[in-house]
């Protein structure tokens, strides 16, 4: 160890230093409290060994600044005393000291005293060097942690880009959608596009669970369901070979039979086509929350009677929904994401306030709908944050 | 994952002590389940009485134990409350699972009928 001799005595000075070397440490000398209170600052010791009457400052006062001065390490204080009182004691690991030698010193004492220091000491630096790697795996996990955190937020960006960018597609059919994906990456998408010249196909899905699978899925999905041939959403016609449209219910069955999880992971989705025209309306529901028509003059109304998840049991067949819509009539497709979304009570929204809320905002746009059911849901909720994604996709016919 | 089990006849009753299956429980549930099945038990009637809430998740884990227990064995469900009635509809998990009001008539469905004449 490191050690300051602190002590007005010159012949106790040399005394206490012959011994330190012999026991292999290596001392310093200083003579009085302000002495070593200027040396103590100026290298990494150890031990302080100090007298407690000194002129100038004495061993209390020079132990208490060594306690209020913030060093590298800590710094053990023995105080060597003619006082053996347990008022002096006391007073003396008041102002900090670690240990006492009365004087006239007992080397042999002595040295099991600055054994003992020497393994506080040896423990001190083992749990310093803990620490320092402790930090630095901590600042190594941290760094791991944001870069998949920015790796996440890319990702996010990416399927964010992968929305419907046009709501006019076809001036006889009006397109609004909402979306809040919940912490970073989401598991619903949506989509819509004009099959030819008078079908719009829309959908609108969720994954189950959060996170990448969820995230890396609804991309596929949304991949998969591109007109092109080898999706399901077409086909040739077995007459003469031109490309058709997919009913929704084989959609669906084809969907579901390319999907087949080993896991849990499956999906709930809304797949329709809209003849803008005839505004003939076919969609098939695979387990996912029922759409709500609003016509013109009568309440917003829930339709169909529900469907197999997607990927979750093999061999299902759907079910396809018909209607006529009117000028007027608007169609909202949501995710379960909005319906469970749960207040600070841990109350649900539930598709009864949806109904009541798409009744109240039915005058106004569908841009104006979209941003009071985000107004409405953030209210709801009470906090930045979602625990499942909210998407919304609608449309308005003309 | 807190569960109470009973035992009638040949069949296991699980009772599901929690008040929502989602996200957060469908891995315990799956593991707790899984544990009766892995032990050799074929016929499990899971009591959901206490359940009022079920998520996508919790649903998921629920087919999940459903398959597990399929090639081996036989499962139904008792005592639903609404909302979990209404997730079944609306996923046409009616088809897929066997459910019933009360614990008797979930565990008499697993049972023989010529045990119950004998």
């Amino acid at each position: 160890m490191n050690v300051l001799i602190v002590d007005d005595s010159s012949a106790v000075q040399l005394l206490l230093l012959a011994r330190l070397r012999s026991w292999g440490h290596t001392a310093t000398l200083a003579s009085d409290g302000v002495d070593g209170w200027e040396k103590v600052r100026l290298a990494t010791y150890d031990l302080v060994i100090s007298d407690w009457d000194m002129p100038k400052m004495d061993g209390l006062e020079l132990c208490r600044r060594i306690r209020h001065h913030s060093f590298a390490q800590y710094v053990y204080v023995i105080l060597c005393t003619a006082k053996d009182q347990k008022s002096d004691i006391i007073t003396g690991m008041e102002a900090g000291a670690d240990d006492f030698i009365t004087k006239p010193i007992d080397f042999a004492e002595l040295r099991v005293r600055v054994s003992a220091a020497q393994r506080l000491m040896n423990l001190q630096s083992e749990l310093a060097s803990q620490n320092q790697n402790l930090r630095k795996l901590n600042s190594e996990l941290m760094e791991a942690y944001n870069r998949i955190e920015r790796d996440l937020e890319a990702a996010a960006a990416t399927q964010i880009r992968l929305l419907p960018k046009i709501y006019d597609l076809h001036p006889r059919v009006r397109l609004d959608w909402l979306f809040m994906p919940c912490r970073f990456l989401a598991g619903d998408m949506l989509n819509y596009f004009m099959a030819d010249d008078r079908h719009l196909v829309f959908y609108h899905l969720d994954v189950s669970g959060h996170g990448i699978p969820a995230a890396l899925l609804s991309v596929t999905l949304s991949k998969t369901l591109i007109p092109l041939p080898g999706s399901p959403s077409i086909r040739s016609n077995s007459l003469d070979g031109r490309l058709e449209l997919v009913s929704p219910p084989d959609v669906m069955a084809e969907l579901n039979s390319r999907f087949q999880a080993e896991d849990d992971t499956y999906f709930t989705m809304i797949y329709g086509i809209l003849d803008v025209f005839t505004r003939e309306l076919r969609f098939c529901q695979a387990g996912h929350p029922a759409p709500v028509l609003i016509r013109r003059h009568s309440a917003p109304a829930v339709l169909g009677k529900g469907g197999f998840p997607v990927g979750m049991v093999p061999g299902m067949t759907y079910e396809e929904v018909r209607l006529e819509m009117q000028a007027g009539d608007r169609l909202i497709l949501y995710s379960d994401g909005l319906s469970e979304c749960e207040n600070a009570a841990g109350i649900r929204y539930e598709q009864e306030r949806l109904m009541e809320m798409l009744d109240q905002n039915r005058d106004g746009s569908l841009e104006a709908l979209m941003n009071g059911i985000r107004e409405a849901l953030g209210a709801w909720r009470g906090q930045a944050e979602f625990a499942d994604d909210v998407s919304v996709l609608a449309f308005e016919c003309v | 994952m807190k569960t109470e089990t009973n035992r009638v006849g040949q069949t296991t009753v699980i009772k599901l002590l929690e008040r929502r299956l989602g996200a957060d429980k469908a891995g315990e549930f799956k593991a707790e389940i899984g544990k009766y099945v892995e032990a050799g038990e074929t016929k499990i009637v899971l009591d959901l009485a206490e359940l009022s809430f079920m998520d996508s998740s919790g649903l998921g884990a629920l087919v999940s134990v459903l398959k597990m227990i399929g090639k081996r064995g036989d499962l139904t469900i008792a005592g639903t409350q609404a909302t979990v009635q209404t997730l079944f509809r609306l996923t046409r998990m009616d088809k897929v699972f066997r459910s019933f009001p009360t614990v008797s008539e979930a565990v008499q469905a697993l049972t023989p009928q010529d045990t119950l004449k004998g």
